[in-house]
């Protein structure tokens, strides 16, 4: 009679497709189909989580290499931790490898990169933090959500596109989007719709991330940017309208 | 020892129908809950998240009744009990006050992997003295009845010493836990597995029960698929009848993991399983 850890063991080999449910099948004394069902059950969580959170990478790269990837992916990233988007936190370094070393995508880092987007959008998504209301505070502070990001390709124009349907727009079909153009995106999930934005990060962003990092007050920014404070309230309200920054009720 | 399961009064023991709230919901359960006693929450869905799950939770505890059913525990596995999951667990059932929390008595994770399904355990005295402690240990962190569920399986792992009815008693009397017993899990694996799923409910201590479960499946053919993807069918509710004139009333929740259909039609089944549960406790003359 095998022991707890000899089934286990072999429940293993076969849930991480190590071994055929026709090699098992005399072990556990039951039918290959019945195998099957494990085995495929454990695969598609990590297929599925992968396809849920990298919907972009998957479509532009197309079925074959996507299915190529993933099966790739799951046989030598095993899960490790207790959420399921977790089966997912490889897939970034793992495409970098792909495309780094295995010239993957005639050696384009764009597609690391928007791999890298899509991964950090289920990171801001799923931050433990909560968003203070605005009556809970009494000076503006940072969405505790936020990522900046740091781009040497056009990835937030590429979304744009891409999300908007206007696929068949030149700059996607003649592939503009891996020439190289720095961009920084700010992506927080938004306090009120509780979604995740990214927002380009332009100077009136950046300096409405400054005033409120530095804790520099209102007057202050007013001399600095020599700005009327009008127009500083503005970038202000403007950044809280974006979910970056969050102002008090009062402000 | 502190005796958890015995803290659980008849109030506790029944609070009534409901569902599983799901992701599809949350924008209409406030609006629309007519017949919806309780609410079960997935664990996993709900920990360590501070957005909508955090925004949705916060609220719905004010409006129902809440468990707290989770699929990672992996109370059966070969490795150490997770101590960050389950200190995330705690958290959470404190922070909804539920009576109870509960889990299946399968493994989800092994050798430092996840699979995020539930894999079933030999029915041997090893799995017995293995899982019993275990129960135990997360019994004493949380200082909560756990109840373990009755998990589908498809394929009896090798080294059964005992049916499986028997060997969910052993474990259940030993840890000096509850049941959360899944009827259309009885349906499928007596199906599946060629018993008598009538006996495995007269088995069962009636005090035991603390939350049902029922659901619906999928016919391969060659075997049923427990996919809480389906309409719950007549069988099951028989079987559920059959259950509740065993047991007494107990809390009822219906799961639906997959084709999710509107509130409204799961509303409409919630008003079946009452019905269900109200012609098993009547009178016969």
């Amino acid at each position: 009679m095998p022991t707890l850890e000899e089934t286990m063991r072999m429940m293993h080999s076969l849930l991480r497709g190590e071994k055929t449910p026709a090699e098992m099948k005399e072990f556990f004394g039951t039918s290959e189909k019945r195998l099957e069902i494990y085995q495929r059950f454990v695969r598609n969580h990590v297929i599925k989580t992968l396809a849920k959170n990298f919907t972009m990478f998957r479509r532009l790269v197309k079925k074959e290499a996507w299915q190529g990837l993933r099966d790739e992916y799951f046989k030598n990233y095993p899960p490790t931790g207790w959420r399921l988007n977790d089966t997912c936190k490889s897939f970034v370094d793992f495409i970098a490898q792909k495309v780094r070393e295995e010239k993957m995508f005639g050696g384009e880092e764009f597609y690391i990169e928007l791999a890298q987007f899509e991964w950090e959008e289920v990171i801001v998504y799923c931050n433990e933090l909560v968003i203070p209301k605005a009556n809970e505070i009494e000076s503006p502070l940072l969405n505790p959500t936020l990522s900046i990001m740091d781009f040497r390709y056009p990835i937030g124009k590429f979304i744009y596109f891409w999300r908007n349907k206007q696929r068949k727009d030149p700059w996607i079909t003649e592939k503009e989007y891996l020439k190289p153009q720095p961009q920084m995106l700010f992506l927080v999930r938004h306090p009120q719709e509780q979604r995740v934005f990214f927002h380009v990060a332009t100077d009136p962003l950046l300096f409405a991330f400054k005033v409120v990092h530095d804790q520099i007050s209102l007057e202050d920014a007013v001399k600095l940017s020599g700005q009327t404070p009008q127009t500083v309230r503005k970038i202000l309200a403007d950044a809280h309208q974006a979910g970056i920054i969050i102002l008090p009720e009062n402000f | 020892m502190t005796n958890y399961f015995h803290t659980v009064d008849n109030k506790i023991r029944n609070m009534g129908f409901g569902i599983g709230l799901r992701r599809r919901h949350f924008g209409e359960i406030f609006d629309n809950n007519d017949g919806i006693d309780v609410l079960e929450i997935t664990s996993e869905n709900f920990m360590k998240l501070g957005g909508k799950e955090h925004e949705i939770l916060t609220k719905v505890k004010e409006h129902f009744p809440l468990v707290a059913h989770g699929v990672s525990m992996s109370i059966g596995g070969p490795d150490p009990l997770d101590e960050e999951y389950l200190t995330e667990l705690i958290k959470l059932v404190k922070f909804i006050e539920t009576p109870y929390f509960s889990d299946h008595l399968s493994y989800s994770s092994a050798f430092g992997v996840e699979y995020h399904d539930l894999i079933p355990l030999p029915f041997s005295k090893e799995a017995v003295n293995h899982v019993v402690p275990r129960i135990k240990q997360v019994q004493d962190m949380a200082g909560l009845p756990f109840l373990v569920e009755n998990p589908s399986y498809y394929v009896e792992m090798p080294g059964a010493e005992m049916s499986e009815i028997d060997f969910l008693l052993e474990i259940v009397e030993k840890a000096d836990c509850g049941v959360l017993l899944d009827v259309n899990n009885v349906f499928v694996n007596a199906s599946n597995h060629g018993y008598d799923p009538k006996a495995y409910i007269d088995a069962i201590p009636r005090e035991r029960v603390l939350q049902y479960h029922i659901a619906g499946h999928f016919d391969e053919g060659e075997f049923i698929i427990d996919t809480h993807g389906a309409d719950i069918i007549d069988e099951v509710f028989k079987l559920y009848e059959y259950a509740i004139k065993h047991t007494g009333p107990v809390t009822t929740i219906i799961e639906r993991d997959f084709e999710i259909p509107p509130l409204s039609d799961l509303i409409a089944e919630n008003k079946l399983v009452r019905a269900a549960g109200k012609r098993a406790l009547e009178v016969e003359v």
